[in-house]
Order: structure tokens, then C-alpha cells, then sequence
């Protein structure tokens, strides 16, 4: 073997790496190279300053210092978390606010056009709808079939959008009613949802159901099977009071407006 | 000696165990930094930061490894982190200075020979230096050591053994101009 592989094993020696048997040999080795001896006597002394390097110590506690950044942190985590819920709640609004001004403009020349329209219509219309058979109801407003509700492909459906934008919940006196005007048909609300039964107490409608930050403030039968709701969102849009539902029941459909 | 449990309750969120296992590899972190970085600041930095991150990867110890070989793995990388920052890592020829110069006069002034050696490991290329405090001042055998540098011990070795012979080199120098000064 040649010396450059000896100074390998002086290395590992160093380390404890040797099997008995090298280390035999390397010590056979040595002792008839001068050069190699020199080489490990030299590493056995840097090996030993190596070994004999002062133990350093942090001069405070890091855990402590650490478990208190942690601690901070966490807590500005927890902030963090509590002002983003905040904002969300908080953001919801002016988001929208911020888009709204365009948005209540384009909103409100609709709605006029549509008042106009829906004046329009009934003008037109009134004698036609007048004498419908099923207008028992005290309201003095025409009731419209709902389904074609914010469709715009109809006079009528734009007039009962504007007929529910009309309609004031609190000056009604037919408000809170739950049976329709003929009392063929009575409506409960039970587990967020509306369901409508018949005289002989079968449910004939079940309503989708409210979300959870949603309460109906009134209830109000048009026509004889017409139901509106107004429909109050805690968590509701600015500007906006809440929905108006109109569930009709001949075609088991219902519609959702906003209700200002 | 870390238990494994401790490791387990830290990990569940229990801020005693956690403390307990940090104590328990902070002084082993905090001299690795040390002898990684030369200086008290820098280490006292680079073990805050090494105790830090184990922390937030705690989730991510599966046991493959000892807790403290994984813990000098963190602390390795924090301490290297910090010395790249620092541009601690020029190449030796720039850091070093003539004889008669600052560097010898500290060791001088220091008594000497512990002052070179520090000095000398503080010139040695990252992963030799990280190969020869691993092996001197933890104590760790060559499995040891490939395990905290995540490396096959055929280049630990490779890494120890260049490391030793620039030391051997440098502190030969070092005692001429020491004697000879």
C-alpha cells in the first residue's frame, strides 16, 4: 500500500474508524515512514486542539427568548385572524359600496323605467286584469304570475317587479296572514323553510331553504295562491331591506327580488 | 436525551414539552452556530432563528432521524443562512490578513493556539466546516454527521478529511509567524 492511502487511515484512526487489524498495520507502516509518522503526529495534535476547543453558551436562555416570540407571535396570529373575520364583515359592505354608486344609478333608472312601464301596463292592462276571477283580495293590486318574474321577456313580468317594489309590507293589512285568501291554502314556516299545506293539512309546496342569517318579517298571500314574503337578511346588502319571495304555487315555482 | 414523546406533545401543541425540547437542543444549536459563524451576535441570531424553525417544522419530524441530528440540520442551515448574509463566506484568501496583522495579534493576545484554530475553521469552505465542528464539537460519528448534513458518508468523509489537512496547513503557518513574530 502506498503512503497516500496510509495518510487516509491515519485520518480515520483519528476518528476512531479503524479495525484492529489496519490499525496493526498502520502502526507497522509508520514506524518505517518518517514522513507519515510526521504527517500523524502533526493531525493527532490539530485532532487534540480540535477536542479541546472551549464549550461556548449562550449568554441568556434562547428557549425562553423563543418560546416568547412564539407566544407573540401567535397572539398577533390570533389578531390577525380576528381582524380578517372583522373585515370580512366589515368588507362586505364597502365593497360594494364602492361599485355601488354606478351600480344604484343603473339600478334606480331601472327601476324608474320599469315604474313608468309598469304604469304603462296597467293602465293598459287593468281592465283586462280586473275582472279576473281570482282577485278576492283586499290589496287593490292586480296579482301576477310570479314565474315570469324578472324574466323582462313580458309586460307582466315587469309589472309585478314593480308591483313588489310597490308593495309596503307595513301598511298592509293583509300582512301576517298564513292562509291564502280563500283559505284553501295555509302557510308555516318550519326549519327555514316555507311550506304551504292544503284544507286537508297536505303539504303542497315546500319552499327552498332560507339561509341561516335570514328571517321572514311578513308573509302575504296574493291571490288565492300567490304567496310573498318578505324575507330580512342580518347580514344583508346596504341599500336593501331584504328579499321579497313569491312562491307560486300552480307552478310550484318561486322567485327572489330585492326588497328596499 | 430527547424523548419521543416530547416531541409528540410539543407537536399536539403542549408549549411545556415544547420548551423542554428546545431547552434540551439549545446548547448543542447555540454551539454549532458558534463555531459555524465565529461570533457571539451571529451565533446568538442563527440559534434564535434554528430554534424558531424547529419549532414550526416540528409538524414535519417524521423520526427518521434522531430529534437533535435533525435539530443541527436546522441549525446548520439557519447558521449558513446567516454567514451568506453576512458575506461571511469570501473566499479565505480576502479574509485572511498578512502576519504581525489583527487576526494574529487577537490569537496573540488570546493565548494563542485556540484563537488560530477558530480562526481556521472560520476560513474552511461551508460544508468542510460544518463536517469538522459536527465531528469536534458534538462529538458526532461519521453516520452522525451524514445524517445532519443529509449526505452519504463517503462525502463527509471526503469533507472531514480536506477539512483537517487545510487546518493541519494553515495552523503550521500560523505557529511560524506566531514563533516567529
Amino acid at each position: 500500500m502506498r503512503c497516500e492511502a496510509y495518510q487516509e487511515w491515519i485520518q480515520r484512526q483519528l476518528d476512531n474508524d479503524l479495525t484492529s487489524s489496519e490499525e496493526q498495520e498502520l502502526e507497522n507502516h509508520v514506524r518505517s515512514c518518517p514522513r507519515c509518522a510526521e504527517e500523524r503526529a502533526i493531525l493527532l495534535d490539530l485532532s487534540s486542539q480540535l477536542n479541546n476547543l472551549p464549550d461556548v453558551k449562550p449568554s441568556f436562555s434562547l428557549t425562553e427568548a423563543v418560546m416568547t416570540q412564539i407566544a407573540a407571535d401567535d397572539k398577533v396570529e390570533e389578531q390577525k385572524e380576528n381582524r380578517q373575520d372583522k373585515q370580512e364583515s366589515i368588507h362586505r359592505h364597502p365593497i360594494q359600496l364602492k361599485d355601488s354608486p354606478l351600480k344604484r344609478k343603473r339600478r334606480w333608472w331601472w327601476l324608474g323605467g320599469s315604474a313608468i312601464a309598469a304604469g304603462i301596463m296597467a293602465i293598459l292592462f287593468l281592465p283586462l286584469i280586473l275582472p279576473a276571477p281570482n282577485d278576492h283580495s283586499n290589496q287593490g293590486q292586480p296579482s301576477n304570475p310570479p314565474s315570469s318574474k324578472g324574466s323582462n321577456s313580458g309586460g307582466l313580468g315587469i309589472q309585478s317587479e314593480g308591483d313588489a317594489q310597490k308593495v309596503n309590507p307595513s301598511e298592509d293589512s293583509s300582512a301576517n296572514k298564513t292562509s291564502s285568501s280563500n283559505g284553501t291554502y295555509k302557510a308555516t314556516i318550519s326549519n327555514q323553510q316555507i311550506v304551504i299545506l292544503n284544507q286537508s293539512g297536505k303539504e303542497v309546496y315546500r319552499s327552498k331553504s332560507l339561509s341561516n342569517n335570514e328571517r321572514v318579517a311578513k308573509m302575504d298571500w296574493q291571490g288565492k295562491d300567490q304567496l310573498t314574503l318578505w324575507v330580512r337578511s342580518t347580514e344583508g346588502n346596504k341599500g336593501q331591506r331584504g328579499e321579497i319571495v313569491t312562491i307560486n304555487l300552480p307552478s310550484k315555482t318561486e322567485k327572489r327580488s330585492p326588497w328596499r | 436525551m430527547v424523548e419521543a414523546d416530547w416531541v409528540e406533545d410539543a407537536r399536539q401543541g403542549d408549549r411545556e414539552a415544547l420548551a423542554r425540547l428546545l431547552k434540551e437542543v439549545e446548547g448543542p444549536v447555540y454551539r454549532t452556530a458558534y463555531y459555524m459563524l465565529g461570533n457571539e451576535q451571529d451565533a446568538l441570531d442563527a440559534s434564535q432563528e434554528a430554534l424558531l424553525r424547529i419549532y414550526r417544522k416540528l409538524s414535519s419530524f417524521r423520526g427518521e432521524a434522531r430529534f437533535e441530528t435533525w435539530a443541527q440540520r436546522i441549525a446548520i442551515h439557519a447558521a449558513i443562512d446567516i454567514s451568506r448574509k453576512r458575506k461571511q463566506t469570501l473566499p479565505y484568501k480576502d479574509e485572511i490578513e498578512p502576519s504581525g496583522s489583527e487576526g494574529i495579534k487577537n490569537s496573540v493576545e488570546s493565548g494563542g493556539t485556540v484563537a488560530d484554530v477558530h480562526e481556521a475553521i472560520g476560513r474552511l469552505q461551508e460544508a468542510e466546516r460544518t463536517a469538522v465542528v459536527l465531528r469536534y464539537l458534538q462529538d458526532y460519528t461519521y453516520d452522525q454527521i451524514a445524517e445532519a448534513m443529509d449526505m452519504p458518508v463517503g462525502t463527509v468523509k471526503s469533507h472531514l478529511f480536506r477539512g483537517r489537512k487545510k487546518l493541519k496547513g494553515w495552523l503550521a503557518d500560523y505557529k511560524e509567524g506566531g514563533v516567529l513574530s
